[in-house]
């Protein structure tokens, strides 16, 4: 059981998404940046897959009825256990009883918290995850936590009992913190089909321009806000699938991102879309702050992708290297 | 003559006494008279927090201050990191305590098991 003694009104359940019902107008939903949820369930023995608690701007209290591992990823912030202050991106061993208290983010936007055995919110169309759009999933009818919130506490399975015990005798494990401090976030994105009907000019002007993060952002999507682009002509399409990650350009001539609840179709001309390993990281960019674009071939965005599975897989070679 | 089973016994019991905070005794055996006065409390034995795995030492908390000298700790407050190329154990308090000394520089290689700072336990 985890209790909720204290959030915010934008703290939810998310795993890795709902897959196969866009067709059916139901998009993934699932955590704003997945390879900080799934390096919070590395860190805590889970499967990648486990749901954990997205949290952003409010403070996050939390209370667990049995021993666990946790770990808050993500955004960066104070994270402590009854009042000692602990680590991000780190498995802290906790008892029963003990205090978890999640502080806003300080850098950046999301925070994850996963728990050994994972959040047993129920299954909805095979997934945990909160639907804030559509009203469903999460703790039910799709609503995000509120203090006095009590959720079932998965069951650990014998692997990750058996991490959690290498993780009590070094009393807390870690990620070594990345050396280089980040500066403006270039995101990588793919030129999507009708990119060459925009101006010249508006092309330029996409590429080369920094763009802030508008205030009308969330879930769904975000809102950039930067000089006007159009088309050469007017542009009326047939509706299309959408998916994360493809920004398109409203009449209004500011793009618009769509993300982890980004709606099924669209009709908007789209300039490109953002690349996988790169979601997690424009999820991350506060509201006021600036992103860059920067374009990749379709094989540059397969090898990025690549490349942070291959860090998301240093995670768990870290348990055979201190076993 | 003492007999060593009584110096044995005698160094049992001060052994024991060591953190009586006062203390009066006095001891009349085998001829000999002993007599021992502590009017304040004892210096409580300092303790050494040992690295668990070998790495770098960063001193540097949880929330990026290092820990002071004379600072008090919490229970498993974290004084310190060991890095490894990936990953990071960390230096804990095992109880509560004064930092007394740091027995090895930030940036150091330590190895498991090698003293890295000493504490003065306080009650509680």
């Amino acid at each position: 059981m985890i209790e909720i003694l204290r959030t915010g009104p934008f703290a939810t359940v998310q795993d890795l998404g709902r897959e196969g019902f866009i067709s059916e107008g139901i998009g993934p939903s699932g955590a704003m940046d997945r390879l900080a949820l799934r390096r919070g369930n590395r860190l805590t023995g889970n499967p990648d897959g486990a749901a954990a608690i997205e949290t952003t701007a409010a403070p996050l209290e939390l209370r667990l009825d049995r021993d666990a591992l946790v770990a808050v990823t993500g955004a960066e912030g104070a994270v402590s256990v009854n009042g000692a202050p602990i680590p991000t991106n780190w498995a802290e061993p906790v008892r029963a009883g003990d205090a978890l208290l999640v502080a806003p983010s300080a850098s950046g936007m999301w925070r994850y918290v996963a728990i050994s055995g994972g959040v047993d919110a129920p299954m909805t169309l095979g997934s945990r995850s909160t639907d804030l759009k559509n009203g469903f999933g999460g703790v039910g009818a799709g609503r995000p936590l509120r203090a006095g919130d009590r959720l079932p506490l998965g069951a650990e399975d014998e692997m990750t009992a058996d991490w959690r015990e290498e993780i009590r005798r070094f009393d807390g494990l870690g990620l070594s913190p990345p050396k280089d401090a980040p500066g403006e976030p270039v995101i990588r994105v793919m030129k999507a089909r009708e990119h060459n009907r925009f101006t010249e000019a508006s092309r330029e002007a996409f590429w080369r321009s920094g763009w802030r993060i508008g205030g009308e952002s969330n879930r769904q999507g975000y809102r950039l806000t930067g000089p006007q682009l159009e088309t050469e002509t007017p542009m009326s399409l047939l509706s299309y699938g959408l998916i994360a990650g493809t920004i398109q350009v409203p009449q209004s001539g500011q793009p618009i991102v769509q993300l982890a609840e980004a709606n099924t179709c669209g009709g908007y001309p789209k300039l490109g879309v953002v690349i996988e390993a790169d979601l997690g990281r424009l999820a991350q960019v506060r509201h006021g702050e600036t992103v860059r674009f920067r374009a990749v071939t379709r094989g540059e965005a397969i090898a990025a992708m690549a490349a942070e599975e291959a860090k998301i897989a240093g995670v768990r070679a870290i348990a055979e290297a201190v076993a | 003559m003492m007999k060593t089973q009584d110096i044995e016994a005698l160094g049992r019991m001060l052994e024991g006494l060591a953190d009586a905070p006062t203390l009066d005794l006095r001891l009349t055996r085998s001829g000999y008279a002993i007599r021992m006065k502590r009017d304040a409390a004892p210096t409580r034995r300092i303790m050494e927090v040992e690295a668990k795995a070998a790495g770098i030492l960063r001193w540097t908390s949880a929330d990026g201050d290092a820990p002071a000298i004379g600072a008090e700790t919490a229970p498993r407050a974290i004084l310190g990191f060991i890095e490894a190329e990936t990953h990071r154990i960390a230096v804990r308090a095992p109880r509560r305590g004064v930092v007394e000394r740091r027995l090895a520089p930030d940036g150091e290689p330590v190895t498991a098991g090698q003293p890295v700072i000493a504490l003065r336990p306080l009650a509680g």
